[in-house]
């Protein structure tokens, strides 16, 4: 694992942008999206899985996600998460409010 | 979710361990069934992909399982964090809107469905109790009384379908489990109910007063047994019918009763209100009983109900009060002290000879009568529990003797009690 693994609390905070992103490049099931956040992080973020789906259901909720029940040829259904329009909205300005964040904290942090 | 798709959803890997966890995280989830369904078969998937993926890199079955749910944590926790997510305040309040909205459409489904089954009950009923006991009394069939058992009992069946409905609803709407919110919907339904029930003034019998206390009750009932929704076990409760059906009952609520009278079911009423019955009143056979009471009675007839000598309004008004104006010129004033009207018990199975009530020991509402004041007396002939026919007298202290006589001939008709419910039983005794 290449980086130690970020605190619980932060990631708690980061999971829906997370969750937005790597849904906004296609239709995944849960699993899937745990697997590809795990994996694009280099094993950095690992979102608990139990959070996962509280946070998968509040967006959708929320509009931001679109779910289906589809069936598979490998185990049981499962059931798929799309981006809607809302959500990529969403996941814009979760996009530009991170990067101001990341700015503001680089700023203190580096004494600048 | 049909049967296909939940079996195939249910084809998995998941051992037992895994069932257990899901079945703590069920117990947290409060959800209704079809939903709570949807959530446990996607960590079901869950749990199955992160076990093979386990297994592939090399664990063993046991071990995969037992990882896969550590990665999910405390099941516990899983379910609290879900129900919170799916079961805010805004929603339930939204639910509490909408399902009022559907049990109120569902009651007035419920009502009209009612008017035909309470229809059919009550001539169905009448029917084998006169063919048993003879005619029925109006007062029982026709009597103002009577429609508000008939209402009552509309009222109660509308209830059970109103309280199923709105819990329907608000499960579905809130995502809470019926089990969750029946309690208090069975409690603050109830108790509107009996509110609105206790002022409410209407016109009583015992019936009538029981089919009313049975709607509070009903609702209770329906709300405290109502079914979870997508509850698979209880597929027996009766959903909305459709406009079309709603029709139907509608219709047959017209033609039932033609059609029951056409096979032999109908309801005979032995008779109805004052003044149906001038020529039998004429002989009344109430002179001994009256007599018994300690009455003098002052003949001929100084004074006649039956006729012109009073106008009375024989139906008692929506107060339970019948209005007489005296003719001036009926009574010599100078022969008697202290006139008034009396209200009497009445039989009201009897009315061909209504008489007095033999139980009753003196009149149950009394009247003083005034010659400076238009003659007028309003007596309230509906003020007392459980009578259902009351006789008017007009009796007076006779001056030459000092005694009370009863002067002319009584009259009266059908009442039912008028008033509220707590009216009702402050007023019940002697």
């Amino acid at each position: 694992m290449p980086f130690r693994q970020i605190g619980s609390q932060l990631v708690k905070g980061t999971t829906p942008l997370l969750v937005l992103t790597v849904i906004g490049e296609g239709e995944l099931y849960g699993y899937e999206i745990a697997q590809a956040v795990r994996e694009r992080s280099g094993g950095a973020f690992a979102p608990s899985e139990g959070s996962l789906y509280p946070t998968l259901h509040r967006l959708e909720l929320d509009g931001a996600l679109a779910a289906e029940w589809r069936a598979s040829d490998r185990g049981p259904r499962r059931r798929y998460y799309k981006l809607t329009k809302s959500g990529r909205a969403m996941l814009a300005q979760s996009r530009t409010e991170w990067s101001a964040l990341v700015r503001a904290v680089d700023a203190v942090s580096s004494g600048g | 979710m049909d049967r296909g798709e939940d079996r195939e959803a249910r084809e998995t890997v998941v051992g037992s361990d895994g069932d257990r966890f899901l079945n703590r995280v069920a117990t947290r989830l409060q959800m209704p069934g079809d939903m709570e369904r949807e959530v446990l078969d996607e960590l079901r998937a869950h749990m199955d992909d992160a076990r093979a993926a386990l297994e592939a890199e090399g664990l063993d079955a046991d071990k995969a399982e037992q990882e896969a749910m550590a990665r999910l944590g405390s099941p516990d926790a899983l379910g609290d964090n879900l129900r919170r997510t799916h079961q805010t305040r805004r929603r339930l309040l939204a639910a509490a809107g909408g399902g009022i909205w559907d049990g109120l459409k569902d009651a007035i489904a419920g009502y009209i469905v009612g008017i035909i089954v309470v229809l059919v009950a009550f001539m169905v009923l009448g029917s084998v109790t006169q063919r048993l006991f003879g005619p029925l009394s109006a007062v029982w069939v026709t009597g103002r009384g009577a429609q508000t058992t008939y209402t009552g009992s509309l009222f109660a069946i509308a209830a059970w379908w109103g309280a199923r409905g709105l819990i329907r609803s608000m499960s579905r709407r809130s995502l809470r489990r019926a089990a969750v919110i029946r309690r208090q919907i069975a409690f603050a339904g109830a108790v509107v109910l009996s509110l609105i029930l206790v002022a409410w003034p209407l016109q009583y019998n015992w019936a009538g007063i029981a089919a009313m206390l049975a709607v509070p009750a009903t609702w209770a009932v329906a709300a405290i047994t109502a079914p979870d929704v997508g509850d698979r076990r209880r597929r027996w409760t009766i959903g909305r019918p459709s406009p079309r059906v709603l029709g139907v009952a509608v219709i047959l609520a017209f033609c039932l009763p033609i059609a029951l009278n056409q096979v032999g079911v109908t309801v005979n009423v032995t008779s109805n209100e004052s003044g149906a019955a001038d020529e039998a009143m004429a002989r009344l056979p109430d002179r001994q009983h009256w007599v018994a009471r300690g009455y003098t009675m002052v003949t001929p007839t100084a004074i006649d109900l039956r006729h012109s000598d009073w106008e009375a309004t024989p139906f008692a008004d929506r107060n339970g009060n019948v209005a007489l104006t005296l003719s001036y010129d009926a009574i010599d004033w100078d022969d008697f002290t202290d006139l008034q009207v009396e209200a009497w018990s009445a039989v009201p199975a009897d009315v061909d000879v209504r008489s007095v009530d033999p139980r009753a020991t003196g009149p149950y509402a009394v009247i003083p009568l005034n010659a400076w004041d238009a003659t007028d007396a309003i007596v309230p002939v509906g003020s007392k529990p459980g009578i259902a026919a009351y006789l008017l007298f007009v009796t007076g202290v006779d001056r030459s003797t000092a005694e009370r006589v009863a002067i002319g001939l009584p009259d009266g008709g059908d009442v039912a009690f008028t008033g509220t419910i707590v009216d009702w039983f402050s007023r019940l005794g002697p």
